[in-house]
């Protein structure tokens, strides 16, 4: 039963790896998230191979069943990562309706460039 | 000091991101070596008074509404050159670590079309200024990588002092890692056939401002993550769109 546990987390952590690598190959994934989620999917495979350090650190926490322990520290990994993209993007929504304004208040007083092209080339993803 | 012929023109991109304390220095050190190129300040967004100082000491400036970092203020101000029809773009940091006394040397290999792409390197040759030692071991083992992976030269792959023909910038311009690209552009530029060398250059310790990776740990996060860039980019994983002959 603990080793079919294993194996789940085994397989859940290297198909997420697999579509993070993907996501990278098609530009969806800025890298410095890529690199968050590859180290969290080696931490899990570190723990659910190393069985006597899993059950240690279950034993700390007060839980008895040591794979509970690995899913609960995935859960407290994925919460947090969460956590940090909800204000990332309370960021960007800011930055965004700061810039929205401001646009068309210059397009207001006539200040648009000719042309988008010098935009075009310098926004992520190319053209 | 070299003088550039008629027809080119160069322009000397400074990004800046709360530097107001050295960027008008460093745009009225680049005005000296006018006429022959024009100065184009990339405002990352600041919230201090880098625009202003910009703009009073001659600059043209690029005032991004939000700060996108090095490779976002630099992906702009190549832009810019390419649309405005540049031959030439030289990166000089407003910090004032770049001495622009340094940018003929810059632009030698380039007039010859020897390469694309001309990287100042400090620790090439005499230099003159040597950073903490822990920076510079995160230096040299990116030097190492960078080397390996492309079979050139590299001493100071972190080295933002670079000039690129129009060639680099079009490639550059649609491939620009957005953190931390000055080693992985290297890697990148390898890859596409397009042709960069090291000069030796000096450069200054930093006016005013304070360094943005100060520490030990966020330089070993940074080590990490360059090198985990530039592994996605040598194994294929991460494609890159090719460089065009002319540069367009």
């Amino acid at each position: 039963m603990e080793i079919r546990s294993h194996i789940v987390t085994l397989t859940v952590c290297l198909v997420t790896a697999a579509a993070v690598l993907y996501l990278i190959r098609r530009k969806k994934l800025r890298e410095q998230y890529a690199l968050v989620w590859i180290v969290v999917c080696v931490v899990m495979i570190v723990l659910a191979s190393w069985r006597s350090l899993l059950e240690w650190i279950a034993e700390s926490i007060g839980i008895y069943y040591a794979p509970s322990a690995l899913f609960l520290l995935g859960m407290a990994f994925s919460v947090a990562l969460l956590l940090h993209f909800s204000v990332a993007m309370t960021r960007l929504y800011r930055d965004n309706a700061r810039m929205a304004v401001r646009l068309a208040e210059l397009e207001l007083a006539g200040n648009v460039p000719d042309n988008e092209r010098v935009a075009d080339m310098a926004s992520p993803g190319g053209t | 000091m070299a003088t550039g012929n008629g027809a080119e023109r160069i322009l000397a991109v400074v990004p800046a991101y709360n530097e107001e304390a050295s960027v008008g220095a460093v745009v009225r050190e680049l005005g000296n070596l006018a006429p022959f190129l024009d100065v184009l300040v990339v405002d990352d967004g600041s919230i201090d008074g880098t625009a202003r100082e910009a703009g009073a000491a001659g600059a043209t400036v690029l005032s991004l509404s939000t700060n996108l970092g090095i490779g976002g203020a630099m992906r702009a101000g190549m832009a810019f050159a390419l649309e405005r029809g540049y031959d030439v773009a030289v990166q000089v940091d407003g910090d004032g670590q770049h001495d622009p006394a340094q940018v003929h040397r810059l632009l030698e290999p380039l007039r010859h079309g020897e390469v694309d792409a001309v990287i100042g390197s400090r620790f090439l040759g005499a230099g003159g200024y040597r950073p903490p030692w822990h920076r510079r071991l995160g230096t040299l083992l990116l030097s190492a990588m960078v080397r390996a992976v492309t079979g050139t030269e590299a001493t100071d792959t972190t080295s933002g002092f670079r000039a690129m023909s129009r060639r680099a910038m079009a490639f550059l311009v649609e491939n620009y890692p957005e953190d931390y690209p000055e080693s992985e552009s290297l890697v990148l530029m390898s890859m596409a056939g397009v042709k960069w060398k090291e000069v030796p250059v000096r450069m200054r310790s930093r006016n005013g401002g304070t360094s943005s990776i100060s520490s030990l740990f966020s330089s070993a996060y940074y080590m990490v993550k360059v090198i985990f860039c530039i592994m996605l980019d040598a194994s294929g994983i991460k494609p890159f769109r090719p460089a065009v002959h002319g540069g367009g």
